[in-house]
């Protein structure tokens, strides 16, 4: 019997808790999973979390994702978050996730320093971005919703917090393994599981696009001209055949373009 | 008392299938307590909300899981359904788990879930992990999602007698054996009931009882 770990009384009676909020008002089904979202974070106190969907990482490569939601950051972290993932150091230490999830094609969800570079990624230039951010990488729980999807959350605290323990990642596992829909874009199957295969910019481009932000604001979060991110936004625009944002985060927000029923 | 993974596990999944469905109060309420039955080995569940300060004002729904089986003793030999779940302590029975939730200065709500005599007992676990779900989820308790305060309508205790016998799903005939009554009078007082709910059958009345008022 793996499973013999005991959950004691308190966490249980959170966890029911939690459960039983996110169940009664009638809500739709972001608001639900931010609602869910943010109650995980509160049962292990961190302070921000991300759920995306990534194409599938293979070890050392430049993960290519859509991020759909988020909850607590500003307005100042989230492009710094942004600017972290897509920054070339900060694939090393995504690579033993990648590696494992090769391995174990489960659901998997591991804490920072369970991977042991602990030491290295402290003096990386990716902890840097991170602190920027305003946070640092804490529990990651990736799940594989089909052949070439990853269903990502990333749970965080804020710098010179402790480390979140095993009995955390574990409280986030079981949650967040076990409620499927929290993976999904809807509650029917209609999500959308093509996630671009964009160049590195564009790919940061794009998320930046599908969380509103403007061309000058990307600009200059990216430290790049206008007419530099105008050139992207069109690429990214024509690899979704759409002519506008709102177009494109209408696509994010209805799966596969507005099946929301 | 903690729980192990594998009913932490169970229990998360469940809740989780309960926060996906649509619809109403009514709809997660069956939903969820239909699963806490598969989950403890129960057949049926019952809720019930009774008015603490005028004693046979009660309330009370019942769902049957799968085949039908006899009453539990305690039922059957009862005067009356609303009085009889007063007298059970919370827990009390080998093959009853029972919970009293107090929804507000004069409503107490019970939940019961109900095992087949010829059944073995609820272990320990079982009754953990039931009582968990019934102490720790209030909603399950209520009537809606906004006023968690019931509206009882005044019966007299012979009316609300053939209520709680009728919200049983019995027939005219049993009701009049187990109420040591006529049929005839029996007639009498469903009609009146019926009346005063403004339905014209017991399936409506039963239906009544499980819609949720905010989808009326």
């Amino acid at each position: 019997m793996p499973n013999r770990k005991i959950f004691d009384s308190e966490d249980t009676q959170a966890i029911v808790n939690l459960l039983g909020e996110v169940c009664a008002p009638p809500d739709d089904h972001a608001n639900k999973k931010r609602r869910l979202l943010d109650g995980i974070c509160r049962l292990v106190e961190a302070d921000a979390w991300v759920w995306g969907l990534f194409v599938e990482l293979k070890p050392g490569d430049f993960p290519s994702y859509v991020l759909h939601l988020h909850g607590g950051f500003d307005e100042e972290q989230l492009p710094n978050f942004l600017r972290a993932l897509e920054h070339p150091a900060s694939a090393k230490f995504t690579a033993p996730m990648a590696q494992l999830l090769q391995e174990k094609r489960c659901h998997v969800t591991r804490f920072r320093q369970q991977f042991g570079f602990e030491k290295e990624f402290l003096g990386s230039e990716s902890h840097l971005l991170w602190q920027a951010a305003g946070i640092e990488p804490g529990i990651l729980s990736c799940r594989p919703v089909d052949a070439t999807t990853l269903s990502t959350v990333g749970i965080y605290r804020r710098p010179n917090k402790p480390a979140f323990t095993p009995r955390e990642s574990r409280i986030a596992h079981i949650l967040l393994s076990e409620v499927p829909w929290l993976h999904e874009q809807g509650w029917s199957a209609d999500r959308d599981s093509t996630i671009p295969s964009l160049s590195r910019r564009c790919c940061t481009v794009m998320n930046f696009l599908v969380h509103g932000r403007t061309r000058q604001e990307i600009a200059s979060q990216l430290g790049i001209s206008q007419h530099t991110v105008d050139g992207y936004v069109k690429e990214v625009f024509r690899h979704f055949r759409v002519h506008s944002q709102p177009e494109l985060i209408a696509r994010f927000q209805n799966g596969d373009g507005g099946d929301v029923s | 008392m903690g729980i192990e993974e594998a009913d932490m596990r169970v229990i998360v999944r469940l809740l989780g299938e309960t926060a996906s469905l649509s619809g109403g109060l009514m709809n997660k309420k069956l939903y969820l307590l239909d699963g806490l039955c598969d989950l403890a080995g129960s057949r049926e569940w019952a809720w019930s909300l009774a008015s603490t300060n005028a004693k046979m004002e009660s309330f009370f729904v019942r769902r049957k899981i799968g085949e039908s089986f006899d009453l539990p003793m305690e039922l059957t030999e009862s005067s009356s359904a609303s009085s009889l779940l007063e007298s059970i302590p919370d827990r009390a029975f080998s093959h009853l788990i029972c919970c009293t939730h107090t929804v507000n200065a004069n409503t107490e709500s019970k939940i019961m879930l109900l095992r087949d005599p010829k059944d073995p007992a609820y272990s320990i676990r079982e009754i953990h992990l039931a009582s968990l779900v019934l102490d720790e989820i209030p909603w399950l308790h209520w009537r809606d999602w906004k006023t968690p305060a019931p509206s009882l309508s005044k019966l007299s205790p012979r009316l609300q007698w053939t209520m709680d016998l009728l919200l049983l799903g019995l027939g005219r005939k049993e009701i009049a054996d187990k109420m040591g009554i006529s049929e005839g009078t029996v007639s009498g007082y469903i009609r009146s009931l019926y009346h005063q709910f403004g339905v014209n059958s017991q399936a409506e009345l039963m239906h009544l009882r499980l819609q949720d008022p905010s989808q009326s």
